[in-house]
């Protein structure tokens, strides 16, 4: 791993972190202020590449552990991790891992413009959803004594923000891609 | 704060699981960095409401992430050009 390599994935720890802090950005037709942070995480595993993209939430993560307040809302701290919604948390650095996976396998061939962003957007919902809510949900359901369909259920409100995201977010990565492509690792 | 850092990664650090000196570094790096992004957003945000934009979430995100990364290698040349790693005896 290159100095390059830590650099990149400081960066992306701290768009994370700033999306955080950043005023919810006005979406058309939502009135709920969705929390961009997962939108960073998304798109961190889209452009850095799994490796790198692990890495960043994984850096993000050592951050709350040690107490900095790098969260939506200025949370932070090792409760946080180890409370109901830690499982999110720690779903965080599998979902860049499987979105960059899943783009570096399946995005990086020729096609179409629309269909690379295609692949984009739906690397990103499989990651960002699935392998976020799959670890996210039985954390919950474990740590606030839950059963695991109840645990599913009050999820499911966070589904439609997080769908939003995920267009967003591939929507972004092949953006950056075409003015500033880099090779995913 | 970043030599606790180091000196808590140790442990792990000597069995060869992470390096923790490019850890507590990266974590000084997102310190610096989150205040630094929050100004290219503005900067961004500003550019664009001059030309009459509205916020519009793929204008505004995609320069912030370009200029993320083409500061990187910046960076990563200044890191490098300050002697970092350091050597370390026995490696």
């Amino acid at each position: 791993m290159t100095i390059r390599d830590v650099v990149l994935i400081a960066l992306f720890a701290a768009i994370i972190v700033a999306f955080g802090l950043v005023p919810a950005i006005p979406v058309a037709g939502i009135p709920v202020p969705v929390t961009l942070q997962t939108l960073g995480v998304m798109l961190a595993g889209a452009v850095l590449g799994p490796k790198r993209g692990a890495a960043a939430c994984a850096l993000v993560i050592l951050l709350v552990v040690l107490g900095l307040p790098v969260l939506s809302g200025g949370r932070g701290g090792l409760g946080i991790l180890l409370g109901p919604s830690g499982g999110f948390l720690v779903g965080f650095v599998a979902a860049a891992f499987v979105i960059g996976w899943l783009i570096q396998r399946f995005g990086q061939g020729r096609g179409l413009g629309w269909q690379r962003a295609g692949v984009n957007i739906l690397a990103c919902v499989a990651g960002g959803i699935g392998a976020c809510y799959a670890l996210g949900i039985p954390w919950l359901a474990a740590a606030a004594g839950l059963p695991i369909e109840t645990a599913a259920l009050g999820s499911l409100a966070f589904v439609p923000g997080d769908l939003a995201k995920a267009v967003v977010a591939g929507l972004i990565a092949h953006g950056v891609r075409r003015v500033y492509p880099i090779p995913m690792k | 704060m970043l030599a606790a850092i180091e000196r808590a990664l140790e442990p792990l650090d000597r069995r060869g699981l992470i390096d923790a000196a490019r850890v507590s570094l990266a974590v000084s790096l997102v310190l610096r960095f989150v205040p630094a992004i929050l100004d290219h957003y503005r900067e961004i945000r500003e550019a664009q409401a001059a030309r009459g934009l509205q916020a519009n979430p793929l204008a505004l995100v995609v320069p912030l992430v370009v200029r993320t990364l083409k500061g990187a290698d910046d960076v990563a040349a200044a890191i490098e050009a300050r002697g970092f790693p350091p050597e370390r005896p026995g490696r």
